[in-house]
């Protein structure tokens, strides 16, 4: 009983995130990122719809659980992950020595599968947080495995809900500290604009950062040729011998 | 002040540790989309980490404090931001406060626990932002000039619980404030309407008849004088303060006179008070820079002095 106990101490839930705004930005982010993956067309057969469907289903109980413990939902989880890295762990053990580019398709399809069932499990803001990293890390796949530009709106979609995941994140990290009230100015502003004055401060960084991205991109240096880190598989010309008689064999 | 960097979070170190590994495989492997990942991320831990200061330098606060305050105990101090939209949070640092989020141009009070007494001609106010993303924090200490001095007074000691030694003079007449202000003289036959709680029980049951306690004349007002002495380190000081409130305090209670003889900044000051917040305003303006003031003779004089002086 002690060690369960613990158990539940240790995996106790930080105050749950109230913000719509921020889980739908959230979701949003990692629909993007999810989607794109696929349709590099690495995902197995039955993983795509399990994409589309699982995740918005997860991010739909997350928020209707969140003020629940969730000892059951988070040990059903964990299990399947476990799963799901046993299952990777089998097709790595299948990959062939020196390959190690082989191993990009079964780790997409790991990442993808626990994006998914980690959308059952978000409750607080840094679940959310964690969640959005992990859609970078698909971004990290998709990227690697993209050679056309039909992956550059589900970029686009990717980098703008991003960037509003972290505003959101920051005003609602402070948002429960208590407030000094409002000057008479603001709060007549916001009476008359209402949505439109709360969404404007976040389009705005928005807008700065997808420009300031621009100009770093121009100065960043251009990718050069691929360097693989694996040995060649085969060798570029033939070896040449000088003499017919210098190589013999023995007798 | 000018701004400072004051913490970089987990998530920057994170980003930017994948930002690396990012251009690291963009390298090697080529993929053009990696590197517009990575001016993406480039740019936002660029701005992350430079976007606060620019906040923080536009930002005024103005703050009105009471004009009297007791040390350890809570008072309201209204602030007014002056910030544009972007959120931070402040707090006060003398006297202490939680922290308040800011967004917009705002006003309200804060409860700030003053830890010293004082008299305070400004308060020192810490603003903090990491607008827009939360990666990067960075500070601003402000010293705001009050309208009007705020003046802390020490917390008073309770005197009343043991009568203190006297150094001089009137020493019955202080006993008699102290610990018996209903002292009885005698006892006599009731007479209708006499109070039921002069009705001495143990006499009535002694004679056979209602019997009622005699009282002693009220005395003369008392006249103490309090020496306060706060030379000496600063704990003792406000230990030695707040001693010399709780007896002023107690003897006023009590019907005495008080004369407080302390020293303040512009030299050594003995007068007369009349009140609680007479005692806390004195007190509060009372330093170690000298030596108090000398009491008059022919009075009961009882000194506090702080430990160390």
């Amino acid at each position: 009983m002690r060690l369960l106990a613990l158990l539940k101490r240790a995996n106790a839930n930080p105050p749950p995130e109230e913000s719509k705004a921020l889980r739908l930005s959230v979701f949003v982010a990692v629909m993007a990122a999810a989607l794109g993956l696929v349709s590099q067309g690495v995902a197995a057969a039955g993983l795509g719809p399990a994409v589309m469907v699982g995740i918005p289903a997860g991010y739909v109980c997350s928020h209707l659980a969140r003020h629940r413990p969730g000892y059951l939902r988070k040990a059903i989880v964990g299990l399947l992950a476990a799963a799901a890295l046993a299952h990777f762990m089998l097709a790595a053990a299948g990959v062939s020595r020196g390959s190690i580019t082989e191993l990009r398709i079964p780790l997409a399809e790991l990442f993808l599968i626990v994006q998914v069932l980690h959308s059952f499990d978000l409750p607080a803001r840094r679940d959310l947080l964690f969640s959005l990293l992990s859609s970078l890390a698909l971004v990290l796949v998709g990227g690697v495995l993209s050679t056309s530009p039909r992956y550059g709106p589900y970029l686009a979609v990717w980098a703008t809900a991003g960037v509003v995941s972290l505003v959101l994140a920051h005003r609602s990290q402070l948002a429960v500290m208590p407030q000094l009230v409002p000057g008479a100015a603001s709060r007549s502003a916001q009476r008359q604009h209402g949505l439109w004055r709360a969404a404007r401060p976040v389009a705005g960084v928005t807008a700065l950062t997808l420009v300031t991205a621009a100009a770093t991109f121009l100065v960043v240096p251009t990718v050069g040729s691929p360097r693989l880190l694996g040995a060649p598989a085969r060798l570029t010309r033939g070896a040449v011998v000088p003499s017919p008689k210098a190589c013999r064999t023995p007798a | 002040m000018a701004a400072r960097p004051a913490a970089l979070t987990r998530p920057f170190v994170v980003l930017a540790a994948m930002t690396l590994a990012m251009h690291v495989i963009s390298r090697t492997t080529g993929s053009g989309w990696l590197v517009v990942v990575v001016s993406g991320l480039l740019a936002v831990l660029g701005l992350s980490a430079v976007l606060p200061a620019l906040a923080l330098a536009r930002m005024g606060v103005e703050v009105q404090a009471p004009t009297d305050a007791t040390a350890g105990t809570a008072v309201a101090i209204t602030i007014t931001a002056r910030v544009r939209t972007s959120p931070g949070k402040l707090r006060l640092d003398a006297p202490a406060s939680g922290w308040v989020f800011l967004q917009g141009p705002s006003t309200g009070s804060v409860n700030a626990i003053p830890a010293r007494r004082g008299v305070f001609e400004h308060v020192d106010v810490e603003v903090r932002s990491a607008a827009p993303f939360g990666l990067v924090w960075w500070r601003r200490r402000m010293r705001v000039r009050l309208a009007r001095p705020f003046g802390v007074g020490p917390a008073p000691l309770d005197g009343s619980a043991t009568p203190p030694p006297l150094t001089e003079g009137g020493a019955d007449a202080l006993m008699r404030v102290w610990l018996s202000p209903e002292l009885v003289r005698g006892l006599r036959d009731y007479t209708p309407g006499d109070p039921r709680r002069m009705v001495s029980w143990v006499a009535t049951a002694r004679h056979g008849r209602l019997m009622v306690k005699e009282l002693e004349e009220a005395a003369a007002p008392v006249q103490l004088t309090l020496v306060v002495d706060l030379r000496g380190d600063d704990d003792s000081a406000e230990v030695a303060a707040s001693q010399a409130a709780g007896l002023a305090t107690t003897a006023l209670r009590a019907g005495a006179e008080v004369v407080l003889a302390t020293a303040e900044v512009g030299g050594p000051r003995l007068g007369a008070v009349a009140s609680a917040l007479q005692v806390s305003r004195r007190l509060a303006r009372a330093t170690a820079d000298g030596a108090p003031a000398a009491p008059s003779t022919g009075c009961s004089v009882y000194v506090v002095r702080a430990a160390g002086g």
